[in-house]
């Protein structure tokens, strides 16, 4: 390939960006609070909804999630007869998956929480909710930021798997235009701006844990 | 009016109640201080108020308002959310480790609940954080965060963020506990404050002396329960209950005794007393008299009376006799400078180098968690005070001032005897009022050993059997050998195996010191699993004589030398390099270790044949004769036996030495270390002993008891050097002599004191 071929190939990757991006804020913004949800269910005193979100848990962390976009996707097909739209099975798939992962870490965030600032908010008045979303989650945001960041990452390159039912993003352009190519600079170039995104978004958590570090 | 109520309160943890059946109210504006040991329940108490436990039983009645609203089938029903949260903003809770929100600056710690729960502005908030945060004195940190605050000031803005939510009680939990020691005080001061605003409030804590003064009233709990309640002068200084004082001392080493200086002027026999103070500002452990001795030879140097010292610190002191009593006989008086130092746990006294203030407890005279040191500091004072005096008339007086009495009795043993003048000797070291003793014991003490060497148990068919006796009474050979309550572990160990003829002792340990009757006894022997129904017999037997509070244990092992055994023997060989196996094997070793049989039959036998308690009363039932088997140990190559004999008769005595000469004979026991104390005969007839009971009956009308006892006095060693003296014992009344309970009585002083006098005067 040579440098003309190179930059039309660029420019057509950077267009796949757009839906790669679309997928991973569609699925932070709605796994967080379903994430939040089940952690707090998890916990719940209620045992048949503790043990509902473990099986939950065991079987999102258990299984492919390349298997679970199949399903997500093909399922109400086969049940039902029923086909919808590919992009929304894949944030469906994305928002289950990730939700798992990250109730996992809010779970653990909350418990390292000493029960003190709930007895001491309960005593001052607070009732549950306020508790929760004053007192517990502002404290347990700092402390879940870095396995948060992790995790965000491993999100921002999982969207690749978008291209198994279908749904163009960036890197089944970069497949694309390597087959048609016969070159791998396509997919090496697919890699380059991943490692842009992944970078920008270490430099945003970076800067939430600076700004959270104001208290110890 | 109450703000609070608690009625009937009981709350379990799994099973463990930690509060039981508790009720008490609080008024408004008052303090109340809750005290107790750990685990007492008073912090749970604390949190059943604040809703942060469910209690079990009993309902919490805050401002009117019900925090159990019903019983349905004996389960409580807890009252409604709403009445619930109405119930929280009246109370507010102060924690140990002050649970401030991290996250949050200072003023919004405040702010926060003002308003999302007061629903108040933003604007109301503030003003009111700075209210409250003027009052704590942290307005320049209302803007730092919690993590750079010190535990004082976290505290303080704990406090701050309960006031500013004005609940109609406070709650403190230990509210100190958690603070650095130079901490504390900040956050007591701000407490005290509040406490004179009459705000009502109910803090745990453990400084007393805080509690004392902040709180109203005071409870103290212990065991879940309350064991004691009234105002804090009440509970902290005049505790009732034996818990509460217990708690006070051991806890926080706080003195509970309504203890006040004692006062001189007020006091009689006033002489007395000002010589006893004298000496008790000097430092007078046992071995550590020079400073004392400096002072007598000082006190006779100042007053022109001849005087002599030796290097044992010995003091002899003379005054000569008044007009007209020239030609009577010499009278002299002796007492120890010695003490024994105990003092309280906790105590900062320093025996060496600290004066022992005087107190005045009621009747007595007693020190602050220490020994008072009236045995024998009374006996010098007076001497003190009869050389001092000019309005005694009397002979030639003659006072001797021995050391090291408490411990090796060197200054009485060692004394030049040519110094001593007198051949009536009064000694003023007798600690009962009344009595007088006239005879001591004299007491032999040995350590005895049979030679031994163990053996590898060949049999195979025996058991191991472990014979434990603990919590005997014990006590001192020579006061209290006479209570046959006390029992002899050891000796009754060995009657249980005495009969016993295929046996082989392991091991065996009891007993502490020579003068001491043995507490405990451990004995561990093979013999054949069917004797275990007889000697389990013979057990059961003692515990019924010996009661339920001493503790006799005899367990068969699981260790069997069969077949099985020797096996392993052989497989652990083979595996010898593993480390285990070869401990193993060692231990079985160790275990087969045994006294042979003959050496067994020896140890048996001379326990046994030792005549061990009181053996001879007199016609006035005083022991004469007493011999105690203080104490029995493996050694390595022997076992050693320790063993005494106290006889105010020499007769009675030498027949049963010679009859233990016997059995040590049979036995093939080695004497190792022997001592003898000398006692004094009893001679009711002399002219000490009957002058000085004549005077007594003349004064109070009384007869004066003569006193045969076991124990071992100086005056033993001073009889034995000079034949024809004549020797009592004489004082007045001291309790728990030898402890920090130490006290003496101010009336028997001074009815001593008369008695003395009159002694001196006829």
């Amino acid at each position: 390939m040579n440098l003309e071929q190179t930059i039309n190939v660029a420019k057509i990757l950077f267009s796949g960006i757009g839906v790669s991006l679309q997928i991973f804020v569609l699925t932070f913004i709605f796994s967080i609070p379903l994430g939040i949800i089940v952690a707090v269910l998890r916990n719940s005193k209620c045992k048949i909804i503790s043990y509902l979100m473990k099986g939950y848990i065991l079987l999102i962390r258990g299984t492919p999630i390349m298997l679970q976009i199949i399903v997500v996707y093909f399922c109400p097909y086969y049940m039902f007869r029923v086909s919808y739209d590919r992009f929304a099975a894949i944030i469906i798939a994305f928002v289950i998956n990730y939700a798992a992962y990250f109730s996992e870490i809010f779970r653990s965030g909350i418990n390292s929480i000493p029960d003190g600032q709930k007895e001491a908010a309960y005593t001052l008045g607070f009732n549950k909710v306020q508790t929760f979303f004053l007192i517990i989650l502002p404290q347990v945001v700092k402390i879940i930021l870095p396995s948060m960041s992790n995790e965000v990452i491993s999100l921002l390159k999982t969207t690749s798997l978008a291209q198994i039912i279908g749904v163009t993003e960036m890197f089944a352009l970069a497949q694309k235009q390597a087959s048609y190519n016969f070159s791998i600079i396509p997919l090496v170039l697919a890699g380059g701006y991943y490692l842009i995104l992944v970078f920008f978004v270490s430099i945003l958590f970076n800067k939430a844990e600076k700004k959270l570090e104001y208290y110890s | 009016m109450n703000v609070l109520e608690v009625k009937n309160l009981s709350k379990k943890f799994e099973n463990i109640e930690v509060i039981k059946d508790v009720s008490f109210s609080v008024k408004e504006g008052e303090t109340l201080v809750i005290l107790g040991p750990s685990g007492s329940g008073k912090s749970t108490l604390l949190r059943c108020i604040n809703n942060l436990e469910k209690i079990d039983s009993g309902n919490i009645i805050i401002n009117e308002k019900e925090m159990i609203k019903e019983y349905k089938n004996n389960k409580l029903v807890y009252n409604d959310k709403e009445i619930l949260n109405k119930i929280n903003l009246d109370t507010g809770m102060v924690f140990q480790d002050f649970n401030l929100f991290p996250h949050l600056s200072v003023k919004e710690n405040i702010t926060i609940s003002l308003i999302n729960v007061l629903k108040m502005s933003k604007e109301e908030a503030n003003k009111k954080a700075d209210e409250v945060l003027e009052k704590m004195d942290l307005k320049e940190k209302e803007n730092s965060y919690p993590c750079d605050l010190s535990g004082g000031q976290k505290q303080r803005v704990s406090i701050a963020r309960v006031l500013a939510i004005n609940p109609k009680i406070i709650c403190m939990d230990e509210p100190t506990s958690a603070l650095d020691p130079e901490l504390v005080g900040e956050v007591l001061k701000t407490i005290k404050q509040l406490s004179k605003e009459n705000r009502t409030m109910i803090i745990v804590t453990h400084e007393i002396k805080f509690a004392e003064e902040v709180a109203d009233r005071v409870i103290f709990m212990d065991g879940g329960i309350i064991v004691e309640e009234g105002k804090p002068e009440e509970v902290i200084k005049r505790p009732q209950k034996p818990r509460t004082k217990e708690f006070l001392k051991r806890y926080i080493n706080f003195e509970v005794n309504d203890l006040k200086e004692l006062d001189i002027e007020e006091n009689e026999p006033r002489e007395v007393i000002e010589f006893f103070k004298e000496i008790s500002d000097i430092p007078r452990e046992s071995g550590n008299e020079e400073r004392i001795r400096d002072y007598l030879v000082n006190f006779a140097k100042e007053r022109n009376l001849e005087y002599y010292t030796d290097k044992y610190f010995n003091v002899i002191i003379r005054k000569e006799a008044s007009e007209g009593f020239e030609n009577e006989e010499i009278l002299g008086f002796q007492a120890h400078t010695d003490m024994i130092c105990e003092k309280i746990e906790g105590s900062t006294h320093d025996f060496s180098k600290d004066p022992i203030k005087l107190y005045q407890d009621g009747d007595f005279i007693t020190a602050n968690g220490t020994t008072l040191g009236a045995d024998n500091g009374i006996g010098v004072a007076y001497m003190l005070a009869i050389l001092d005096s000019n309005k005694i008339k009397g002979p030639k007086i003659e006072c001797i001032f021995t050391t090291q009495e408490e411990t090796t009795m060197i200054g009485a043993k060692e004394i030049d005897e040519s110094q001593i003048k007198c051949r009536k000797m009064i000694s003023l070291d007798n600690g009962k009022q009344g009595k007088m003793v006239i005879s001591s014991a004299n007491c032999m003490e040995w350590f005895g050993e049979i030679k031994t060497e163990k053996i590898d148990l060949l049999e195979n068919d025996l058991t191991l059997f472990e014979l434990t006796y603990s919590n005997f009474i014990g006590g001192h050979s020579g006061g209290n050998i006479g209570d046959i309550k006390r029992g002899n572990p050891i000796k009754l160990g060995i009657e249980v195996i005495e009969n016993i003829d295929e046996i082989y002792i392991q091991s065996l340990e009891g007993g502490s010191r020579v003068n001491v009757i043995p507490r405990d006894f451990k004995i561990c022997f093979w013999a054949r699993e069917n004797e275990y129904g007889k000697m389990k017999e013979k057990v059961n037997k003692q515990i019924r004589f010996y009661g339920e509070d001493v503790n006799i244990k005899l367990n068969r092992s699981d260790i069997k030398l069969g077949r099985e055994n020797n096996e392993k023997d052989i497989e652990n060989e083979l595996y010898e390099n593993n480390d285990i196996n070869i401990k193993e094997n060692n231990k079985q070793k160790e275990i087969r270790k045994v006294y042979s049989k003959n050496i067994t039959k020896k140890i048996i036998n001379f326990v046994n044949s030792f005549v061990n308690g009181a053996i001879e009363y007199d016609d006035n039932n005083n022991v004469v004769l007493s011999a105690n088997f203080a104490a029995a140990k493996c050694l390595e190559n022997s076992v050693r036996f320790e063993y005494s004999l106290r006889a105010n008769n020499l007769k009675l005595r030498d027949k049963y030495l010679e009859n233990l000469r016997k059995i040590e004979k049979e036995n093939d026991i080695k004497i190792s270390w022997e001592q003898e104390l000398k006692g004094i005969e009893p001679d009711f007839e002399n002219e000490l002993v009957k002058k000085c009971s004549i005077i007594y009956k003349e004064i109070f009308d009384e007869e004066m008891e003569l006193k045969i006892s076991q124990g071992v006095v100086e005056g033993g060693f001073f009889k034995y050097k000079i034949e024809d003296l004549e020797y009592v014992c004489i004082g007045p009344n001291t309790f728990d002599v030898h402890s920090p309970k130490e006290r003496v009585s101010i009336k028997s002083m001074q009815v001593t004191w008369e008695y003395i006098k009159k002694i001196i005067f006829s």
